[in-house]
């Protein structure tokens, strides 16, 4: 099992296979020695590969990397694959189901069916052993269920939400022009 | 600072070709039984698998292990000679990995044969492979997933000290020196089994295959006549939000794997002791020439610093007393770096070499270097002369210290280990770390001829004193069972199978073998040496 | 002496590299500067540039600066001299250019006349077609909506719809049969009400395979009207301007003679004062239309910078200032050529969505010849709330070919990293056999598509780019510097 990157639409997967010296990768099954060394400039490097030296510009923020080279700009994201494999491995694919944490009453609901809302959106309040808690989104996503009432009662492990999963952000129906740029 | 073995070998001569055709027949046959032990199942087996979602034992460790880095398997030949060969490597895989840059112990059960029931040998090796866990300090990872002991052989594997209890106390202990345990619970972990998760520090248990309970459904209905099935005796809800048994729950395979490694990354990493080091060097000599050193008949002598040559970084070797007690090659090397004292017979041991191989391993306790036996010994020398001079008190003075020293101890079985020379040369009851063998070697009291020839001389005498005498045939009735017997029984596949030994390696992998074997070792702290009375 | 009497401070109701580009010239001519500055560009390089950056508030922070009376506002308490509007916004707006005028305040543009007569796309198309000058054969609705649809018909195909109020490419609508054109009329009026709260609409020839040439032109007071020679801008996408050059390739000079004398004609004739540019449509015939004027400085102005070495923003200053324009026609010196491209944040490989992100390291690329007009910096957060455009590259030499491989140099050379540009995508169309020939026109980019496609990577350079994204990543360098020897040199053996 490797270290999973992504680059445009497919993952690849680069592990170490170490040797003396720099360190050699094993990149779509194939051996390639590399090293990283930094250049003068702040975010230039000098990547030597397989005898190769290549000349790069290198910036990161947390797991995403973005690569200056030859001309063209390239993003890579790394992959926690513990993420990834939760993501695969959990049940009914796409949607989203919350689950009272205890036995309970509902004390309000805070959404509807169809709306859109942000991770940590509070959906409702519930009420166990005199203490609210407050059950909050665990990501942007669309409300496509709501499996309880204000009053209602409920047992540990009862359905109260449902989310679905969002498509992409839509950047293409905002930011065209908005006006401000003559031709 | 080290001068290089010089090589003396003809490695185009004809002895050399003979040895190597023959060794590389030894090892291409060693090779293929490995193999078969470790992938071939019956077709049925594999599709059970399949039918339950389960992945191969051996593709479970491959995913666990960081990348790019080696694993050094413990006795992939276990139990080859018993029960038919139906338990393979004897029904678990037991080995060193890393995982998540930390060196654990990996023990994985193995659900393609008999869904992984134990064994006697199964539960030997499980004890083995703790034992080597709390000699070393590593932690150990388990791959859940047996259907508990193999009943019909419960007498071989229950009450005795070291049976199966034997596990559940290792672990107590390995948990009492501070040495974690993850167990990643696959499938089930009936009775005794159910211990395992439950004395590790962590457990992960996947959904649906995964189940612990002290008593499977069939033997719930027997006892109380309670009906319920396994997932709601002891399936992964139940454990992780009910009963606490169980830590994690994971939802596939790959996900308690990847959960097991971020777990292990937590665990803090040891100092190891510390031990003169060195970058280390590839051997000056090519490793494949050893197919060429050993001879093909176990009668033939032949020099160890050829083999000390192909095993050591640089081929390096600072030579102990060289004229002295010559048929025993004592002094240090480097093996992956690490400084070791090797010992390595070039002959029977006589009175000075036992000398010498005592004084040699103070030298090495003193200095805390490990030791490094190389073996190709068949006992002490025997007749008047020498027991006249003490060779019985001179062989205890090297037993007494061999037994006592504090350093860490590493045995290659390269050739033959008889009788209380492999006492000497730290057998596998001297407690040494690991002790690996390569697949020419031959183990037993004595010789095969020589069992054969003294049965024989005993009947004899024991006929000439009432005045009779036998034949040749009636000699060789007696002696053939003998020779028959002795071969079977002292051939290396005889012993890994037993578990004498952790293992039978390819020679020229035995430099990464003894690399990775050292550094383990060096988890435990080295105590000052001290030793029992030596008759001087 | 760069002084200039009467001006001593200008307001700059802009944002971003235009506000930044203008602010250089103010200061280099000793002018105080200020700019209006919503808060979202509070750290933007403009408004670290000028000598008083002046908060406006806005539901939006494109309305804050399409907030007229804020502006004006501003400008009279700090006591700006004039204001400079620079291009999109409010520039070619003639109420507010009447109410800066009407606060005493110069306006650095042409007059609020010339703005509504030139900026309307229907008067502007009447007043020329009225003055003798080449016209697309057209229909304006208003003139009579009952026989619009015919008098549309008659045109001929293929035809444009457009909204009279419109620019930007904005409410325009292709038609190429008859078939199509009362949907195309129901469309372009409902964009035209939706982006320009004005639903007139007309209808215009469309000429296949136009190029796109304009004349930058300058008048003053005092009845000089020169033009600084064409610009030929036929590299665009959906309407939108990506590469623009002078001189305009593969033209002879009789006819690029007549298409800049056309243009001082025109502004001349309207009475023109300041800076301005002439647009036409060029077929592939030979024959050219008047498409619009546009009553502001343009985009683009660079490149006529590059080959007359004249500072547009300073003459502006100048002529709004009541100087009189100090060279004449014959004296202005065109050399070389030179050629604009418009870094934009967006993703060419996705239908050229508009990109976000933060920019993590922004290198400019230098070089003899090289211009680089940026508003933009490291650790600014490039959002979908402004103009997707981040910059412009602007390459000068000694000609075409030469501009052209300085263009492509820089353009590979320019480092932006962190949000997505289409650099490497102007470099292939600068690197397309098509444009070195000079064949450019409209539908250039759509024509080449696949020619102009992101290139595969084949597998040696995905392994140094993982190899480089790999080596950067922290949590798999600790986790390869973790595996501890020996086994980290015995790599992945098994016994």
């Amino acid at each position: 099992m490797g270290y999973d990157f992504a680059l445009g639409e497919k993952t690849y997967v680069v592990h170490p296979v170490h040797d003396t010296g720099p360190a050699t990768l094993s990149i779509e099954g194939s051996a390639v020695r590399a090293r990283l060394l930094p250049g003068l400039a702040l975010g230039e490097y000098f990547l030597e590969i397989d005898g190769r030296r290549e000349h790069v510009f290198l910036a990161s923020r947390g797991d995403t990397h973005f690569i200056h080279w030859r001309g063209r700009a390239h993003r890579v994201d790394a992959i926690n694959a513990l993420d990834r494999a939760r993501r695969a491995a959990e049940p009914s694919g796409g949607a989203d189901l919350l689950r009272a944490p205890m036995p309970g009453t509902v004390v309000q609901v805070a959404v509807q069916v169809g709306q859109e809302i942000e991770a940590g959106a509070l959906l409702l309040t519930i009420e166990s052993m005199k203490l609210q808690t407050a059950i909050t989104a665990p990501r942007a996503a669309r409300i496509a269920e709501v499996c309880v009432s204000e009053g209602a009662s409920f047992d540990q492990g009862a359905a109260l939400i449902r989310l679905e999963s969002n498509e992409d952000e839509s950047l293409a129906e905002q930011g065209e022009n908005n006006g401000d740029q003559a031709e | 600072m080290m001068r290089r073995i010089e090589s003396r070998i003809d490695p185009h001569g004809a002895d050399f070709k003979r040895f190597r055709e023959a060794n590389l027949e030894r090892v291409g046959e060693f090779r293929r039984r490995q193999n078969e032990a470790r992938f071939e199942r019956p077709q049925r087996d594999f599709d059970r698998l399949e039918h339950h979602g389960k992945n191969f034992v051996r593709d479970r460790i491959d995913q666990l292990l960081d990348p790019g880095t080696p694993f050094l398997e413990f006795s992939s030949l276990a139990a080859n000679s018993e029960y038919d060969g139906v338990s393979k490597s004897g029904s678990v895989v037991t080995g060193i990995g890393i995982v998540s840059g930390r060196e654990v112990i990996i023990r994985a059960d193995d659900p393609s044969i008999k869904g992984g029931a134990w064994y006697p040998l199964t539960v030997k090796k499980n004890v083995r492979c703790l034992d080597i866990a709390i000699e070393n300090r590593l932690p150990v990872v388990h791959l859940c997933d047996s259907a508990g002991g193999f009943l019909p052989l419960q007498s071989e594997m229950f009450a005795d000290r070291t049976s199966a209890g034997r596990i559940f106390r290792n672990q107590a202990i390995l948990s009492k020196m501070g040495v974690p345990q993850l167990a990643l619970v696959f499938g089930h972990c009936t009775a005794g089994g159910a211990y395992i998760p439950s004395l590790s520090d962590y457990a992960v248990i996947l959904r649906g295959n995964g189940g612990i309970f002290l008593g499977g459904p069939p033997l719930v209905k027997a006892a109380t006549g309670e009906i319920v099935d396994a997932d709601t005796l002891g399936g992964a809800d139940v454990h992780t939000q009910v009963s606490g048994v169980a830590d994690y729950a994971a939802n596939s395979e790959e996900e308690a794997i990847l959960l097991g490694r971020e777990i292990v990354s937590q665990w803090m990493r040891p100092e190891k002791a510390r031990i003169e080091r060195r970058e280390p060097e590839a051997p000056f000599y090519d490793p494949r020439e050893l197919y060429g050193i050993i001879p093909d008949d176990i009668k033939i002598q032949f020099d160890m610093r050829e083999v000390i040559a192909r095993i050591v970084d640089g081929s390096y070797f600072h030579e102990y007393q060289p004229d002295y007690g010559i048929t025993l090659v004592c002094g240090y090397a480097y093996i992956w770096g690490h400084k070791v004292g090797i010992l390595a017979n070039n002959g029977v041991l006589f009175n000075d070499s036992s000398l010498k191989g005592a004084h040699f391993i103070e030298l090495c306790d003193k200095n805390r270097t490990p030791l490094v036996f190389l073996q190709n010994i068949t006992g002490f020398m025997v007749g008047r002369e020498y027991e006249a001079r003490g060779i019985c008190k001179d062989g205890a003075k090297f037993i007494m210290i061999q037994s006592a020293a504090s350093v860490p101890k590493f045995t290659v079985m390269i050739n033959s280990s008889f009788g209380a020379g492999n006492y000497g040369m730290c057998g596998r009851a001297y407690d040494g770390r690991f002790i690996f063998a390569w697949p020419n070697h031959q183990i037993a009291i004595m010789g095969a001829e020589q069992a054969a020839n003294t049965l024989a001389d005993v009947k004899i005498r024991q006929l000439a004193r009432v005045g009779e005498t036998l034949s040749q045939d009636e000699i060789e009735a007696i002696r053939e069972p003998v020779i028959e017997s002795y071969a079977r029984e002292s051939n290396a596949y005889y012993a890994t199978s037993q578990l004498w030994d952790d293992g039978i390696i390819d020679p020229v992998d035995t430099r990464n073998a003894l690399g990775i074997a050292i550094s383990a070792s060096l988890n435990t702290p080295i105590e000052e040496p001290s030793y029992g009375i030596l008759r001087l | 002496m760069t002084c200039i009497p009467g001006i001593k401070k200008v307001l700059i109701a802009n944002r971003g590299e235009i506000a930044l580009r203008i602010a250089r010239t103010l200061r280099r001519l000793e002018i105080a500067s200020a700019a209006v500055v919503h808060a979202d560009d509070a750290e933007s390089p403009a408004a670290q540039a000028v000598d008083e950056a002046c908060a406006i508030e806005g539901p939006t922070p494109v309305a804050a600066y399409l907030d007229a009376d804020q502006i004006v506002a501003i400008a009279q308490r700090i006591g700006a001299d004039a204001i400079h509007p620079g291009y999109g916004f409010l520039a070619e707006n003639a109420d507010f250019a009447d109410a800066v005028e009407a606060a005493g305040i110069t306006w650095i543009g042409p007059s609020p006349e010339a703005i509504r007569l030139m900026g309307d796309k229907i008067e502007s198309r009447r007043f020329v077609g009225s003055s003798g000058h080449p016209l697309t054969p057209s229909a304006n609705e208003e003139d009579d909506p009952a026989t619009f649809v015919r008098r549309a018909d008659e045109i001929g195909y293929p035809l444009l719809i457009k909204a009279s109020a419109g620019g930007g490419g904005k409410g325009m609508q292709i038609v190429r049969e008859a078939s199509e054109l009362d949907r195309a009329i129901e469309l372009a009026r409902s964009e035209a009400e939706r982006y320009f709260a004005d639903g007139r609409i007309y209808a215009e020839r469309y000429v296949d395979q136009p190029r796109h040439v304009e004349v930058q032109i300058l008048a003053d007071a005092h009845g000089n009207v020169l033009h600084l020679g064409e610009r030929d801008c036929s590299i665009q996408r959906r309407f939108q301007k990506l590469v623009e050059e002078t001189p305009a390739p593969a033209m002879d000079d009789d006819l690029r003679t007549r298409i800049c004398d056309q243009a001082v004609a025109i502004a001349r004739k309207a009475n023109y004062r300041n800076a301005g540019t002439v647009e036409f449509v060029l077929a592939p015939n030979g024959e050219f239309f008047f498409l619009e004027m546009n009553t502001r400085l343009q985009v683009e102005h660079p490149v006529t910078e590059m080959v007359t070495g004249l500072d547009l923003v300073e003459q502006q200053i100048r002529v709004a200032a009541g100087e009189a324009l100090a060279f004449s026609q014959d004296e202005i010196c065109f050399e070389g050529a030179s050629i604009e491209c418009r870094l934009c944040a967006e993703d060419p490989a996705a239908e050229f969505r508009p990109a976000v992100g933060e920019l993590l390291l922004v290198r400019p690329p230098t070089g003899p010849g090289v211009r680089f007009d940026s508003g933009i910096s490291e650790g600014q957060h490039i959002t979908t709330a402004f103009d997707p455009m981040l910059a412009k590259l602007i390459v000068h030499g000694a000609n075409r070919k030469e501009a052209i491989e300085r263009a492509r140099k820089a353009l590979s050379e320019t480092v932006i990293l962190g949000c997505t540009t289409n650099a490497a995508f102007l470099e292939r169309v600068l690197g397309h056999p098509d444009f070195a020939a000079g064949r450019v026109e409209t539908g250039f980019i759509p024509k080449h598509a696949d020619a102009l496609a992101d290139p595969d990577l084949d597998p040696d350079e995905r392994a140094t780019i993982l190899a480089s994204a790999a080596l950067s990543n922290r949590d798999f360098i600790e986790r390869v510097k973790a595996v501890p020897e020996p086994q980290a040199s015995i790599g992945a053996w098994r016994n």
